[in-house]
């Protein structure tokens, strides 16, 4: 035994020794933070079906049984913002979709909900998208998001945004798991995890009246997700966030999936070959504390399938 | 027994009409299309006498009697649901009125709507519109309460009146509806119809109670042929069996009345004759200019010309809209994102403070019964058909005005009409600009634009021309060049 190796192991023993005589709150959260020492902060996968990454990709991070527990209740947010068939690539990848909804289930999930305030009429973009269709196949239920009575107001302590109505099923969830689509979008630049949870709120005008780079990045002091799951298989990367013509739309066969969202953002912004610090909504989350820009201080798995 | 099967037939009918034309949910679509095609006067207004629908209701009156009302009118059973309320409520016992003489004036002045080719002269006694303005109506106001605009509350009014008058003292429309009245003509010569046997019949008056038409003459022991709607509540109430349907027995086989039943005949036939004649297609054109709609003080070409409001997408021109909608509100009551609206003559138009219209969608022009809206022959059309156009001041726009991205009207754009570019003077902010050729007018860009003012506005156009669909991506466009991500097994990260 290495010398160097040899003082590691003791000093992991003897770490681990000492959690057991520590109080019993303090023993889970220590455990907890010496687990995840061991998983990637990110994990960058290409070459392989959205669903069959996800399969790859959630196991690299310890399995969905590490965001979810037995008994909770879940929200998954995917894209469901447009009645565009699958190859326009502006809506969240069905099958990827159904696929969380099922490992959550599998982990104990009590109940999966998902939702989306989609921009063209829900019933539409429900069934144009075919996440409608997946998510009842998966056991998911899609909660209602059409109507002002489903949102209820909060306060956030944003640098813009210091109060907005966000969905109910947020409110009352446990885990908040964020399912975009990375595509190019005209206004914010880009489309990503954070910019997907401008769907969970009720007045989508107020963002754009008040800022929308800011309000953003302020969604984040509301809720932040659990577990952002970056869809990349087919992007849309210029004309979007709806696209429409199939020049618009690359095939890249690649998914990120990290619990730091700010991460999956800024990783998943080099893959439309933009700077995520030149991305102000990356930036200002960022700067707010709520992840790691730098993907050089990140432990990043990278897996071609 | 007999009565109650119709009864319920009709019941069932209503049901779906009062389902249909309160939810815009997509698996009503082809129900509330069927429905609303089942009636009369769209029909007449769809397709003249070539109508198969307008053509077999007018067979069947002219065979059987007048069917259609007491099975396919949704507002003739609903004016008997409260009927039959009323009689819990205290309502006086049902009484032989006695046809007013001018009762063919009220009806022969709606009919002057068809002659002329006037919708909405037609529309305030059409049964099928009082039927679709008042239950949207009611719907409406149980939505927006005193909000309402004044239309909704002027049709609701009207139609309370009706069900007023049906709770005291039964289907009282009936007898000024002009197309029961048209009807009610052609029955009258119908070998078929309710018969009273003057020999059986011991004058107890249940029928003359029972009748919701009011038409039965319990003490002289006869009935109105023309107004007898087949109801068969009266054979229902007999105790003895002095009431039936079926072939009439000849009333008089005196020559004068065979000679009035021949007239008759021939007079129904001439004017059928006229509606699908060109005479009256060049009054309805004649009238649509006098009226005023097709002004264009914005005129911009020999093509396009400006309205002052929206029609729905499948309205060819403001002349054809203007000469076939009856404002029955079956587009109203399908459009999905609730932005058709009626205006004081209670056609339809489109209201893009409320949503915009849906770039897939076609249930208005699908379930229009009368084709003033006309169905487009596959999705693309619809994709590529201009009901409006959309103008941006840029001045407005808030990239503008300060600073912020935003970028809400292009991202909504189905055509991409609307596109966001690089600012010149602060390269990482993008501002929409607008190519007015690819505007299809679906007022999304009006909507979410947060600006206050709105940095749009969009207006009306006739004809409903087709443009050339999307717009071509710009080869200079950004985020065109090859990507990173596309060779090898690397990461840009």
């Amino acid at each position: 035994m290495e010398r160097r190796e040899f003082l590691k192991k003791s000093l992991t023993l003897g770490l681990g020794a000492g959690v057991l005589f520590l109080p019993k709150g303090l023993r889970g959260g220590v455990a907890k933070a010496l687990a995840e020492e061991n998983y990637p902060d990110l994990v960058a996968l290409k070459g392989a079906s959205p669903e069959a990454m996800f399969d790859r990709g959630i196991a690299a991070l310890g399995g969905i049984g590490r965001f979810v527990k037995p008994g909770q209740t879940v929200v998954v947010k995917p894209n469901i913002s447009w009645d565009t068939p699958l190859d326009g690539a502006a809506n969240t990848s069905p099958a990827l979709v159904a696929r969380v909804v099922k490992h959550c289930l599998d982990a104990g999930a009590k109940r999966v909900f998902v939702m989306d305030h989609s921009i063209e009429y829900w019933e539409r973009s429900l069934d144009g998208s075919g996440i409608g269709a997946a998510v009842k196949s998966a056991g998911g239920v899609y909660a209602p998001s059409e109507d002002a009575r489903y949102y209820q107001k909060i306060d956030l302590k944003g640098a813009v945004l210091q109060s907005t109505q966000i969905h109910e099923s947020l409110l009352e969830s446990d885990v908040l798991i964020s399912v975009p689509v990375l595509k190019h979008h005209g206004g914010a630049g880009v489309s990503i995890a954070m910019k997907n949870l401008m769907g969970c709120v009720w007045d989508r005008r107020d963002y754009h009246s008040k800022g929308l780079q800011n309000c953003i990045a302020d969604f984040l002091h509301a809720k932040k997700p659990d577990l952002s799951i970056v869809d990349a298989y087919r992007v849309i990367t210029r004309h979007g966030p709806r696209g429409g013509s199939p020049d618009d739309v690359a095939e890249m066969s690649a998914q990120i999936i990290s619990p730091d969202i700010v991460a999956a953002d800024a990783a998943s912004a080099r893959l439309l070959g933009r700077e995520p610090a030149d991305v102000p909504h990356i930036r200002f989350a960022a700067e707010a504390g709520f992840g790691q820009i730098d993907l050089t201080k990140l432990k990043i798995e990278r897996l071609a399938l | 027994m007999l009565s109650w099967c119709r009864l319920s037939v009709a019941l069932g009918i209503l049901a779906l009409f009062l389902r249909t034309f309160t939810s815009s949910l997509q698996k009503w679509s082809a129900l509330r299309s069927a429905l609303a095609d089942t009636q009369f006067t769209g029909a007449l207004m769809s397709g003249g006498l070539f109508s198969v629908v307008a053509l077999t209701v007018l067979i069947v009156s002219a065979l059987l009697g007048r069917w259609y009302c007491s099975l396919l009118c949704p507002l003739g059973t609903l004016q008997e649901v409260l009927r039959r309320a009323g009689a819990r409520l205290g309502r006086k016992q049902g009484k032989y009125l006695s046809p007013w003489r001018l009762r063919y004036v009220v009806p022969a002045l709606a009919g002057l709507g068809i002659f002329f080719a006037l919708p909405p002269l037609f529309g305030v006694m059409d049964p099928i519109s009082n039927f679709g303005r008042g239950v949207r109506g009611a719907y409406i106001l149980a939505v927006e309460g005193a909000a309402a605009a004044p239309p909704v509350w002027a049709a609701t009014g009207m139609f309370a009146v009706v069900l007023a008058f049906a709770a005291l003292r039964g289907r009282r429309f009936c007898d000024w509806c002009p197309v029961g009245t048209l009807l009610g003509l052609f029955a009258r010569v119908a070998p078929a119809g309710m018969n009273m046997n003057r020999d059986v019949c011991v004058g107890c008056g249940n029928c003359e109670r029972a009748c919701p038409m009011n038409c039965v003459d319990a003490s002289n022991k006869k009935l109105d042929r023309d107004r007898c709607i087949l109801c068969l509540s009266c054979a229902g109430s007999c105790a003895v069996g002095a009431l039936d349907y079926g072939v009439r027995a000849p009333e008089s086989t005196e020559r004068r009345a065979l000679f009035l039943k021949g007239f008759d005949l021939l007079a129904y036939g001439a004017g059928l004759a006229y509606l699908g004649s060109p005479v009256a297609r060049g009054w309805r054109r004649r009238l649509v200019r006098a009226g005023g709609r097709e002004n264009s003080p914005r005129n911009t070409g020999p093509e396009t010309t400006f309205l002052d409001s929206v029609m729905p997408p499948g309205a060819p021109n403001a002349g054809h809209f203007l000469a076939h909608c009856i404002g029955c509100q079956a587009c109203v009551a399908a459009c999905p994102t609730g932005i058709i609206r009626t205006d004081r003559t209670s056609r339809p138009e489109l209201d893009y403070t409320r949503g915009y219209c849906q770039y897939n969608c076609t249930e208005c022009s699908h379930v229009c019964p009368a084709h003033a809206l006309r169905p487009f022959p596959d999705i693309d059309e619809k994709r590529r058909t201009r009901i409006a156009l959309s103008n941006l001041t840029r001045a407005r726009c808030v990239v503008i005005t300060r600073g912020e991205s935003c970028g809400a009207c292009a991202e909504v754009c189905p055509t991409h009409a609307l596109r966001m570019e690089p600012l010149n003077d602060a390269p990482s902010l993008t501002a929409p600009v607008f190519d007015s050729t690819y505007c299809i007018g679906c007022g999304g860009c009006l909507n979410v634009c947060p600006a206050d003012p709105k940095a749009f506005a969009v207006t009306g156009v006739t004809p409903q021309v087709r443009t050339p669909g999307m717009r071509p991506p710009d080869p200079e466009d950004e985020g065109a060049p090859a990507l990173p991500m596309t060779a090898g097994d690397d990461f840009p990260f």
